[in-house]
């Protein structure tokens, strides 16, 4: 039955019928990449730092491997990991995914620091009283 | 100056940031040894000692907060009173255990010296001598903003571009943060604990002070006794839990936060009005009023 009075549509529609279509359809696909793009960039941003300086800024919520020649890190699932490193004890390969705080690897000097722009906004820097 | 200080300053390197705290460390503890009341070589104990006797030859930071304060004595009608001295050493808010209220008749002897308009300044030697002997010059209410505006001249001198200077509830905020957001700084809930704040602003090259009766006090059958005190009475003022004031200079805010609550909601807010300050103002029961003008620095409110 759905199939049929689909196929009917079909057969009936004009030109104008599809161009509508297309029309909508662009603009909820467009609405949803829009919305989607909002929610889900919300602020957190991984910080790699290596001898103190910022070299790396990269959302949390985009799937990576970066590759810093030491260490390998890996961003999934809204959280970080170091994947691989050359440093004898590997600590912080042990320290396993994380979705806050940091990573620090000593020996390469490379810290990985997981910062909610957000709630940077909410920390206060001095009380009157 | 009894007091917790802190300083903080964006810098590109840590050497330039440690030298420049340095100097304004040094900047103010040579503040405090001209302004301390309890040190006896600082100016403002030499022109106590001379009371009724001598001119004392002071330094020209001690020659304007003197005039920061006769000036704030002024505009207040009185409610800033830099002579407070002789009431305000009767009372003990040190003694917590087994606190005392000062005899009533001593406070009434005592208020007899203090009036503001018997520091005599001479200009043009920059001495400074109390009219009658007993006067006493307490810097406690302007001292620390007079001393937060001057570590910020040094830091800015050292070539720090932003910072803050933190004299326990006096603070100086000037730039940017690195993130290039302003500060942020809250203002203390009177009943709370020291961190719970009533509100956070956000604020760049402003001064902020906070009196409080929360600060120093005591309490005797259950009435508050703290150590902001009326000029008029020898007693605690009691219109507010705690007065925020927020201009462009510490001198300012401290001395006027002090007058603010002396004067009670009524004058407080017209000398608030009067002086286009920005004012947070927490009244006796709690309630809270703010002025137009600093309701936009305002980002969060608690209660």
């Amino acid at each position: 039955m759905t199939n049929k009075s689909t196929l009917d549509f079909i057969k009936a529609a004009t030109i104008y019928d599809f161009i509508l279509f297309a029309f909508l359809l662009i603009l909820a696909l467009g609405g949803m990449y829009y919305l989607y793009g909002q929610g889900v960039n919300n602020g957190t941003r991984v910080i790699i730092e290596v001898n103190n300086i910022e070299q790396i800024n990269l959302p949390l919520d985009v799937d990576k491997v970066i590759d810093l020649k030491h260490l390998i890190i890996e961003i999934k699932g809204k959280k970080v990991r170091v994947k691989d490193a050359d440093c004898p004890n590997k600590l912080c390969v042990k320290q396993g995914w994380i979705d806050r705080g940091a990573i620090i690897c000593l020996p390469n000097r490379v810290v990985i620091i997981i910062k909610n722009i957000k709630d940077n906004h909410k920390t206060i820097d001095a009380i009157s009283g | 100056m009894d007091t917790i200080i802190t300083i903080t300053v964006v810098s590109p390197s840590e050497k330039e940031a440690e030298t420049a705290i340095d100097g304004a460390f040094s900047e103010l503890e040579r503040l405090d040894k001209l302004f301390s009341p309890f040190s006896f070589n600082s100016e403002i104990s030499k022109i106590n000692r001379s009371a009724g006797r001598d001119f004392v030859k002071v330094s020209v930071d001690t020659y304007n907060l003197v005039n920061a304060a006769i000036l704030a004595a002024q505009v207040s009608d009185c409610a800033f009173e830099p002579t407070i001295g002789p009431v305000s050493t009767l009372w003990d808010f040190v003694n917590k255990v087994k606190p005392q209220l000062p005899a009533p008749n001593k406070i009434k002897e005592r208020l007899a010296l203090v009036n503001y308009r018997d520091i005599i300044v001479d200009d043009h030697d920059m001495s400074i001598k109390l009219r009658t002997k007993g006067m006493i010059i307490d810097p406690g209410g302007i001292a620390k903003g007079f001393a937060a505006d001057k570590a910020v001249e040094t830091l800015k001198a050292y070539g720090i571009k932003a910072g803050i200077v933190a004299c326990a509830g006096d603070i100086k905020v000037f730039g940017k943060k690195p993130d290039n957001n302003n500060w942020l700084v809250g203002i203390r809930s009177p009943r709370g604990s020291p961190d719970d704040t009533t509100a956070v602003l956000s604020l760049t090259d402003m001064a902020l002070s906070t009196s409080g009766d929360y600060e120093r006090y005591f309490i005797i059958d259950g009435i508050r006794y703290h150590h902001i005190l009326d000029p008029k009475t020898g007693y605690c003022a009691n219109g507010f839990q705690s007065v925020t004031i927020v201009n462009a200079q510490g001198v300012i805010t401290d001395s006027l936060s002090t007058a603010v609550f002396i004067l009670g909601p009524k004058k407080g807010l017209e000398l608030v009005n009067k002086m286009g300050l920005m004012a947070y103002l927490v009244y006796a029961d709690g309630s809270i009023y703010i002025t137009e003008n600093l309701k936009k620095l305002i980002i969060k409110n608690d209660k």
